[in-house]
């Protein structure tokens, strides 16, 4: 009787392991599966990559169509030519962007967060071995950024071109071609601090696109992707990036990764770090205000909308920056210190003026007074708008205000 | 023998057994994320399949003027034919081209896209991206209704005239000198020069439409937010950018 129940527990219990081994590679196979669209040989996908100073999201795709439809309207329609934005996101109501885009100009960046996220999104999206990247300003330096990791990682030299639009970097990526108009105010005035300090200047002007009366008046003006470069220069444009896709080709020997048509780079633990510090600091600078005292000038970082700069204004030792950014409405001002941390103080509006002071701040002012000679004469172009200079004043009134009382008392 | 050949069987069992509650348990956990995914899925689906009909580009009866105040007190406002196209904006773009059912198709296209900014299923990226395709698309679609008067052999002509004068030029290639010479020729000059003019008349025309739509604070913060959430990379779709063929 006992044999007997042993050699039945023994039955199941093989029976049971059976079971157990069933359902162990039943859910093996079953887990999750990303699937990725093959790389094809056919096809181009063009990849437009836009700059820190377009000042909504919306327009890194209006520019996007606008860009394509010009294309399209030129040389017709062809479904092997895909657009694709490669978007290039703002952080820290712009800031980041400005402090992002400074070091990628001395060839040095200070972060590969952005240059990363958009290498996994558009990974995700291209889906041909021939591949254009067309970079707009601060974009064109991470479209030159992205053909030197895009062909150490899966991409054939042949079947990719870089073409880019009013750049402010000192090359293209493998002798692309490119256009920057003789007019373009914010990459002259790059050219203008790149010869005071002697630093590489961006490559020289190609185009000659006249200013309307909005411009001229404007600090930025000449510089706008879809109101000078593709309202004056959309035939130009269009024809070099059809140059640049005829040119490509695709090799033999080209050894494709496993998933999709390039190797995605690895996202490490300071990636995810500063995923998560942008997802907190982006949402608080939005619709805020900081005021900063810069010798005898008050300047006002004000929300989201950083449209243009004015100045990029750098010390000898290049190593105390100072980038003050205006546009009708909006003034903005950003410092990077010695160790290149940022300081930024944020301070939410309720109109009236809020004094934003921290340690890294003052250790910047510090930095600043301590050097010899002032870092640079800002430009008359700077103008600070009404709403700034009433924001000083009312700060003024404010202090005279309160130091009266405290006299009184 | 057989003692340790029970001990392996048992701990392998033992080992099987948490592996299976591990993964029951991620299941368990992943069920949220599953019908998410599931109704993105379907939100997406449904994005891309609201498509314009000839009805609502060849209609005669056009729906009453809505109640201003009631129009505007939700971000969809009244669609009373259930066409997807708030009252307002349609009346006003019949208007706008009642002699063009052409443009007036671009038009409708262009607003019933940007239109489904205002979706309360858009929750994430994927169905964001949708819904930025379906803009694009209707961008396109109304930009092809635009009559240019830069013809085919036009663009042939300027091509051929560039080609002569890059053999006849000495300067460096890509140097301003080579460009100005390059694209100076009397065609090219004049295709730029429409092509300018038009680029501004193309830009009003689709300024009126996204307007319409996006024609108080609320509808407009709401476009900004959705770009604000959720923007990512994303591509144009493949094939035809209209649903009805202009």
């Amino acid at each position: 009787m006992i044999t007997k129940m042993k050699n039945k527990f023994i039955k199941n219990n093989i029976i049971y392991t059976k079971y157990l081994i069933g359902i162990f590679l039943f859910c093996v196979f079953l887990f999750p599966l990303i699937s990725f669209a093959q790389c094809d040989d056919n096809g181009v996908t063009v990849v437009y990559i836009n700059g820190i100073f377009t000042p909504t999201r919306e327009l890194a795709n209006i520019d996007k169509n606008l860009l394509s439809d010009k294309y399209v309207k030129k040389f017709g329609i062809s479904n092997n030519v895909t657009f694709i934005t490669g978007y290039n996101p703002s952080h820290i109501a712009g800031l980041g962007d400005l402090i992002e885009s400074a070091s990628q100009i001395i060839n040095h960046p200070v972060s590969d967060y952005d240059f990363k996220t958009i290498l996994a999104q558009i990974h995700l999206e291209i889906n041909t071995k021939k591949i254009v990247l067309v970079g707009y300003s601060q974009g064109s330096l991470y479209s030159n950024e992205i053909y030197n990791y895009l062909i150490n990682n899966g991409v054939s030299k042949e079947s990719i071109a870089v073409y880019n639009i009013a750049t402010p970097a000192s090359y293209v990526s493998e002798n692309g071609n490119y256009i920057t108009s003789k007019n373009d105010k914010v990459i002259n005035s790059i050219r203008d601090l790149a010869i005071k300090l002697k630093a590489s200047q961006p490559l020289p002007w190609t185009i000659d696109i006249p200013l309307s009366k909005k411009e001229e008046k404007d600090s930025s003006g000449g510089h706008s992707f879809s109101e000078s470069y593709l309202a004056k220069g959309s035939d130009r444009i269009s024809a070099d990036i059809k140059t640049a896709l005829d040119n490509i080709a695709i090799t033999e020997n080209q050894t494709l990764p496993e998933q999709g048509c390039f190797n995605l780079p690895d996202q490490n633990f300071l990636f995810k770090a500063q995923k998560v510090a942008f997802l907190v600091t982006d949402p608080l600078a939005n619709g805020t205000v900081a005021v900063y005292e810069v010798g005898k000038d008050t300047v006002v970082y004000t929300g989201e909308k950083i449209v243009s700069t004015s100045v990029f204004v750098v010390d000898s030792a290049q190593k105390t920056a100072i980038f003050v950014a205006d546009k009708t409405q909006e003034a903005t001002i950003f410092i990077v210190d010695k160790t290149q941390e940022v300081a930024i103080t944020v301070a939410k509006t309720t109109n009236k003026i809020i004094d934003t002071t921290n340690i890294k701040v003052k250790n910047i002012y510090n930095n600043i007074a301590s050097l010899e000679k002032p870092i640079a004469k800002i430009e008359p172009n700077i103008v600070v708008n009404n709403n700034v200079l009433s924001l000083n004043q009312e700060n003024k009134k404010t202090r005279k205000q309160k130091n009266k009382k405290s006299r009184n008392n | 023998m057989k003692k340790v050949l029970k001990i392996i069987k048992k701990t392998i069992l033992i080992i099987l057994l948490i592996i299976l509650v591990l993964y029951i348990g991620l299941v368990i956990y992943r069920i949220p994320a599953a019908f998410e995914r599931y109704d993105t899925k379907k939100t997406v689906d449904d994005i891309h399949n609201q498509k314009l009909k000839m009805e609502d580009v060849m209609r005669k009866d056009l729906p009453p003027e809505p109640d201003e105040k009631l129009n505007n007190s939700t971000l969809n406002g009244i669609d009373t034919n259930n066409n997807s196209i708030r009252d307002d904006v349609e009346i006003a773009i019949f208007k706008l081209y009642p002699d063009s059912a052409r443009i007036r198709s671009g038009a409708l296209q262009y607003a019933k896209a940007m239109q489904m900014h205002f979706r309360k299923d858009i929750i994430n990226s994927e169905t964001f991206v949708a819904v930025l395709q379906e803009d694009s698309r209707g961008f396109y679609c109304f930009s092809r209704t635009f009559l240019s008067k830069i013809t085919k052999e036009m663009n042939k002509e300027s091509e051929e005239e560039r080609a002569i004068r890059e053999k006849e030029t000495k300067f460096p290639k890509n140097s301003f000198e080579y460009n100005e010479y390059v694209w100076g020729g009397e065609i090219t000059k004049k295709i730029n020069k429409i092509s300018s003019e038009e680029f501004e008349e193309e830009e009003n025309r689709r300024k009126v439409i996204q307007d319409l739509v996006f024609n108080n604070e609320a509808r407009k913060n709401k476009k900004e937010s959705n770009y604000e959430k959720y923007m990512t990379s994303y591509g144009d779709l493949r094939g035809n950018n209209c649903d009805i063929d202009p």
